[in-house]
C-alpha cells in the first residue's frame, strides 16, 4: 500500500513534467497546443540522435535540445500561431492539430516504427532504485523526474512573477492591446513564451525517453495525460498542474488496485469528474477555466 | 514646432465611418481638450493616433517625425502615450509592477518609481498592493504614472475623470497641470464641459466623426460647446 502511494506520487511527477509546457502555453496565450505531445516525441528523437549517434552526454543534449526547441517555438509562433490566433479560438486548435499529424508522420517517415529508448545513454539509472525502510524500492529515475517537475514549476513561476520579461508576458496574455500601448512588443513576447513552452517539453522528452520505450506516434498519448492533468488542476498557477497530475496519478493507481485494467479507466473517470464539477459553475467551473486570460 | 501633429485622420469600424478627417496639433506645454457626445468618434480617434486601431488615411507626426506607419508599441517608444478609458491596469499585479511595465519604452527621461511616488504621494504606501484592489482615483494615478514611466513627449487621456469621485478628479487634474508645466503635450478627452472651459488651453468638439468647433476657452461659452456637441457648427469650425 505504502509503495503504491509513493509510486502514485512519482507517476504524478511524470505527468507534471508532461503538462508544464501545455499549461504554460494555455495560460499565457490561450492556445491549446495539440501538437504538444508530438513536439515532446520530436525532442526525444533529438535527444536520441545527439546521445546515441554523436555521443553527447544527456544533460548537455537536453540543454542543446532546449535551445533548438526554443528557436522552433519562436518560429512556430511567428509563422503559424500568430496568424491562426487572429482567426478566433478554433483556428489555433486546428492548426496545432494539423502540425501534430504532420510531425507524427514525418517522424515515422524519418525514423521508422521502431521502439526507441534513451535508457542506454545513462548507464543503470533507468532501473536503479532507492531502498526505503519497510523493504520498499522506488526508482531513482522517477524520483529525479519528480524533482525536475517541482524545480521546473518553481523556476517558471519565479520567472513569470519576479522578472521583467515575465511581467511583460503576463501583461501581453492579460490585455494585448494595453501591453502594446505601453511599448511592449507583444509578437516578440508571445514568440518567447512559445519558445519557453516548447523548451520545457524537452524535459518531458527526457522523462518519456528514459522511463519507457517510445515511437513516433506516442505523442498523442502524452498529450492526453498532459491535457487531463491540466483540466483536473486548472489554470492560474502551474502548481495547480502539479496537483492535477497528482490527482490523475492517484486515480489511476487506485484503479489498478481495484482491477488490472482499471488504470486508464479510473484516470479518465477522474478527468470526467473534474469536467462535470467545473460544468456546475462557481470558481472551478468550466466557463471560468475557459474565460481565464481571454480578456482582450 | 508642435509635439503632436495629426492630419486628416480617417478611421472606420467596418462599414461604420467613425472619424471623418480630423486635423489638429498640440504644442509642448499645451493642454488640448477634446469634447463630444458618446459615439462622436473620440476614442476611435485616440486609438488610431496611438496605432491601436488602423486608420484608413491621415498622418501622425511626433516632434516632426512621421510615426503614421509604425505599430502601436513603436509609437509608444517614440514618445506618444495613451492612457486608455477605464485605466486598463493589470489587476493581479502590484502597483510597482504596473508602473515598471510602463518603462517598457526604454526611453531616457526623468521618471522613475521614486519620481512617480513623489508626484503621487498616496501611491507610496500602496507600492505592494494589487492594482485591482485600489479605488478608482488611485487606479487613475497608477495609470498616469505608468504612462509617465515611459518618459513620453505627449500623452493622450481617454475619459480622464470617468467614474472618479470629485476629489479624485481634482487630484488627477492637479497632476495633469504639473505635467503641462513640465512641457508635455496633453490631449484630454473629457465629458465635463465646465472643466474644459476652466482648464484647457484649446478646446475641440467632435460630433459624428467631424470637428465641429476648435477654439480657445476665452472665445467660447458653455452654450457654444453644447451646440457644437450636437453638430451645430459655430466659431472656427473646420
Amino acid at each position: 500500500m505504502m509503495a503504491q502511494l509513493i509510486n502514485a506520487v512519482l507517476l504524478g511527477g511524470y505527468y507534471t513534467v508532461l503538462a508544464i509546457g501545455l499549461a504554460f502555453m494555455y495560460s499565457v496565450m490561450n492556445i491549446i497546443n495539440l501538437a504538444h505531445g508530438a513536439f515532446i516525441v520530436l525532442s526525444a528523437f533529438g535527444l536520441l540522435i545527439l546521445g546515441a549517434n554523436w555521443g553527447v552526454p544527456l544533460p548537455l543534449a537536453i540543454l542543446v535540445m532546449m535551445v533548438v526547441m526554443f528557436i522552433l517555438g519562436v518560429g512556430l509562433q511567428r509563422t503559424v500561431l500568430s496568424r491562426a490566433s487572429k482567426g478566433g479560438e478554433l483556428l489555433p486548435l486546428l492548426a496545432t492539430f494539423g502540425i501534430a499529424i504532420i510531425l507524427d508522420n514525418m517522424m515515422f517517415l524519418g525514423f521508422g516504427a521502431d521502439s526507441n529508448s534513451l535508457a542506454p545513454l545513462v548507464g543503470d539509472l533507468s532501473w536503479a532504485s532507492f531502498e526505503l525502510p519497510g523493504n520498499i524500492f522506488i526508482g531513482k529515475l522517477s524520483v529525479y523526474i519528480l524533482v525536475v517537475a517541482v524545480v521546473a514549476i518553481a523556476a517558471i513561476e519565479f520567472f513569470l512573477r519576479r522578472t521583467e520579461l515575465g511581467h511583460r508576458i503576463q501583461a501581453t496574455s492579460q490585455d494585448r492591446a494595453t501591453a502594446s500601448l505601453l511599448g511592449i512588443d507583444t509578437d516578440r513576447t508571445l514568440a518567447i513564451a512559445t519558445g519557453i513552452a516548447l523548451a520545457t517539453g524537452v524535459l518531458a522528452a527526457a522523462a518519456l525517453g528514459l522511463r519507457s520505450a517510445w515511437g513516433p506516434y506516442d505523442g498523442s498519448a502524452q498529450l492526453l495525460f498532459a491535457f487531463e492533468a491540466v483540466v483536473i488542476g486548472g489554470i492560474g498557477s502551474l502548481w495547480r498542474v502539479l496537483a492535477g497530475a497528482m490527482i490523475l496519478a492517484f486515480a489511476q493507481s487506485l484503479g489498478a488496485m481495484i482491477h488490472p485494467q482499471g488504470f486508464l479507466i479510473c484516470g479518465h473517470l477522474a478527468f470526467l469528474a473534474a469536467v462535470f464539477i467545473r460544468l456546475r459553475g462557481g470558481a472551478f467551473s468550466l466557463s471560468s477555466l475557459i474565460s481565464k486570460g481571454s480578456k482582450t | 514646432m508642435s509635439t503632436l501633429e495629426v492630419k486628416n485622420i480617417k478611421a472606420a469600424h467596418g462599414q461604420l465611418h467613425a472619424v471623418l478627417g480630423v486635423t489638429f496639433s498640440v504644442k509642448p506645454g499645451e493642454m488640448l481638450f477634446m469634447l463630444g457626445a458618446n459615439g462622436a468618434g473620440k476614442t476611435t480617434l485616440l486609438r488610431s493616433i496611438a496605432g491601436d486601431h488602423k486608420a484608413e488615411s491621415g498622418s501622425v507626426h511626433l516632434s516632426g517625425a512621421d510615426i503614421s506607419l509604425l505599430p502601436a508599441h513603436h509609437r509608444t517608444r517614440s514618445g506618444l502615450s495613451l492612457v486608455p478609458e477605464g485605466r486598463r491596469l493589470f489587476p493581479q499585479m502590484t502597483v510597482r509592477e504596473n508602473l515598471l511595465l510602463g518603462a517598457s519604452t526604454s526611453r531616457e527621461g526623468p521618471w522613475t518609481i521614486d519620481a512617480i511616488y513623489e508626484a503621487f504621494p498616496n501611491l507610496t504606501k500602496l507600492d505592494k498592493s494589487q492594482a485591482g484592489k485600489l479605488s478608482g482615483g488611485e487606479q487613475q494615478a497608477v495609470a498616469i504614472g505608468r504612462a509617465l514611466m515611459g518618459n513620453p513627449l505627449a500623452i493622450m487621456f481617454d475619459e480622464v475623470s470617468l467614474g472618479l469621485s470629485p476629489a479624485a478628479v481634482e487630484l488627477a487634474y492637479a497632476a495633469l497641470k504639473k505635467l503641462r508645466d513640465m512641457g508635455l503635450a496633453l490631449l484630454i478627452v473629457e465629458q465635463d464641459l465646465n472643466r474644459a472651459l476652466s482648464t484647457a488651453d484649446e478646446i475641440m468638439v467632435m460630433c459624428e466623426g467631424h470637428v465641429t468647433l476648435h477654439t480657445e476657452p476665452k472665445n467660447t461659452s458653455l452654450e457654444a460647446l453644447v451646440a457644437a456637441s450636437f453638430g451645430h457648427e459655430e466659431g472656427t469650425a473646420q
